[in-house]
């Protein structure tokens, strides 16, 4: 019988793979939670719900789901022996999805989650290979491992001496480094490398404002009135329901075995045009764009230099991800990215709104045509 | 914004000095703003994470918000050590009152 075994099955992704194996597989799928109550079980079914496609979901499958709690930073998850032993034998599938994503978040903390937890979620798959049937490990990367490279990244790179923006961009780059080291002795990985990951694309649910969804609050606060930006700077996102998807297709394939894959939207949004159009339709002041050389040093003081300073790197730089590796995958199996055009950034904000997480400005009224235009 | 609810500046545009109970007052009214918690329960003493269940995202956010409507800049190193609503009521009078100093 088939076990799939998920850390971070709560998260934006993990949520979004959870859903998409309930629906195309038929094993069953076992969830690591720090804490297992009965809130966060009903939170899991209600995104799970909530993030529902085009395929009925089968309430009936979610008795698929074995609950387990405990820690990816412990060893051995904190495990009890009995309950480790019996998952070891039982798991063939393993998806770790599980990270600290902020960027300004504690050093200590990302690197506990995202390097600590990627290396014991690696211990239990080589004990599930070793004694029991562990067919692959999905390891959830992401596109930032490339740090402050520019130009085009490719899917086998990953140490080309960059130097990274933030913790959490060196974290997933030594979290890779461990996987390459795990693969060496033996143990088959799957990387997975998606892009900025937003909300449905079908609906714009999401059940984590995450860094995305920080710059709307932020412009609707007048914080970012000024944005430093490149001609040729662009964002790549990825819809999560459409990345977990991609994902499964990719590691449902033999060729991805010990590969690399970057989870990108063929679609990219110049950074000007997605600042200008988030304004307009949630009618905040647009912010003032400026050359990076252009900056103050008294624009980068306090803490909204602070802020400017952890988007910086993301505005200015010119980059895009080679995804050859991926798309080959994904289209011969039917997938291709939709475009991301007005209307589905319009579904973010739209739920962004209906949430409550921001409000429209002032300024709202006479944007709609300015949107579309 | 009022004009008294400025921080002072210094030099010739300095506006009125900004009292405690004002600042105070202002903090309030933002942090409820951004999280939604009602004025009255964010009191002096309440632990801006634990008990107002404010996230770092928030704390940020709030931080921002107060620079730009003092017209101060906050010191991050000072910031995150700031834990009670007492805490940053506190940074802000010193960081006018630095501001004020450096002013004159």
């Amino acid at each position: 019988m088939q076990c799939t075994f998920i850390t971070g099955g709560t998260g934006l992704l993990g949520v979004n793979i959870v859903k998409e194996l309930l629906q195309h597989t038929s094993g069953k799928i076992v969830l690591l939670m720090r804490k297992v109550t009965v809130e966060k079980r009903t939170g899991l079914f209600r995104d799970l719900l909530a993030f529902n496609g085009d395929q009925p979901l089968d309430l009936l499958s979610l008795q698929r789901i074995e609950f387990v709690e405990g820690d990816v930073t412990l060893p051995r998850f904190g495990l009890k022996p009995t309950r480790w032993d019996r998952l070891v034998k039982e798991v063939d599938m393993v998806y770790h999805s599980a990270a600290v994503i902020t960027l300004s978040g504690a050093e200590h903390e990302t690197y506990s989650v995202n390097v600590q937890g990627t290396k014991n979620v690696l211990d239990f798959a080589l004990a599930c290979r070793e004694r029991g049937v562990l067919d692959r490990v999905v390891h959830v990367s992401t596109v930032a491992v490339s740090g402050n490279r520019q130009g085009t990244v490719l899917e086998d790179e990953l140490d080309n001496g960059q130097v990274f923006n933030n913790p959490y961009e060196k974290s997933k780059f030594e979290a890779e480094k461990l996987v390459m080291k795990y693969r060496s002795i033996g143990l088959p990985v799957t990387v997975v490398r998606p892009s900025m990951v937003i909300g449905s694309s079908r609906t714009g649910f999401t059940n984590n404002f995450n860094i995305f969804y920080f710059q709307l609050r932020l412009l609707s606060q007048g914080v970012f009135d000024t944005v430093p930006i490149t001609e040729g700077a662009v964002f790549n996102f990825v819809p999560a329901d459409l990345a977990a998807r991609a994902i499964c297709l990719i590691s449902g394939s033999r060729e991805s075995v010990n590969n690399n894959h970057h989870i990108v939207n063929d679609h990219s949004i110049p950074v000007r045009n997605f600042f200008e159009k988030v304004s307009a339709y949630l009618g905040y002041k647009k912010p003032h764009f400026v050359s990076p050389a252009d900056i103050s040093p008294a624009a980068l003081a306090g803490v909204r230099g602070k802020i400017l300073s952890i988007y910086y790197p993301y505005v200015t730089a010119r980059k895009a991800f080679d995804s050859s590796r991926a798309r080959q995958i994904l289209e011969s199996r039917g997938f291709v990215w939709p475009a991301m055009n007005d209307a589905s950034l319009t579904k973010m904000l739209d739920y962004c709104i209906y949430s409550g997480y921001t409000t429209l400005g002032s300024e709202v009224g006479h944007e709609t045509g300015a949107y579309n235009a | 914004m009022k004009e008294q609810e400025r921080c002072a500046q210094g030099g010739e545009n300095s506006t009125k000095a900004v009292t405690p109970l004002q600042v105070r007052k202002m903090v309030t009214r933002i942090i409820s703003d951004i999280t939604k918690i009602p004025e009255p329960e964010i009191t002096g003493d309440k632990l801006i994470r634990d008990d107002l269940g404010v996230d770092s995202m928030r704390a940020i956010e709030s931080l921002a918000v107060i620079e730009k409507e003092f017209s101060i800049v906050i010191d991050p190193d000072k910031a995150f050590l700031v834990a009670t609503v007492n805490d940053l009521v506190k940074l802000i009078e010193d960081t006018c009152e630095s501001l004020k100093k450096g002013a004159v």
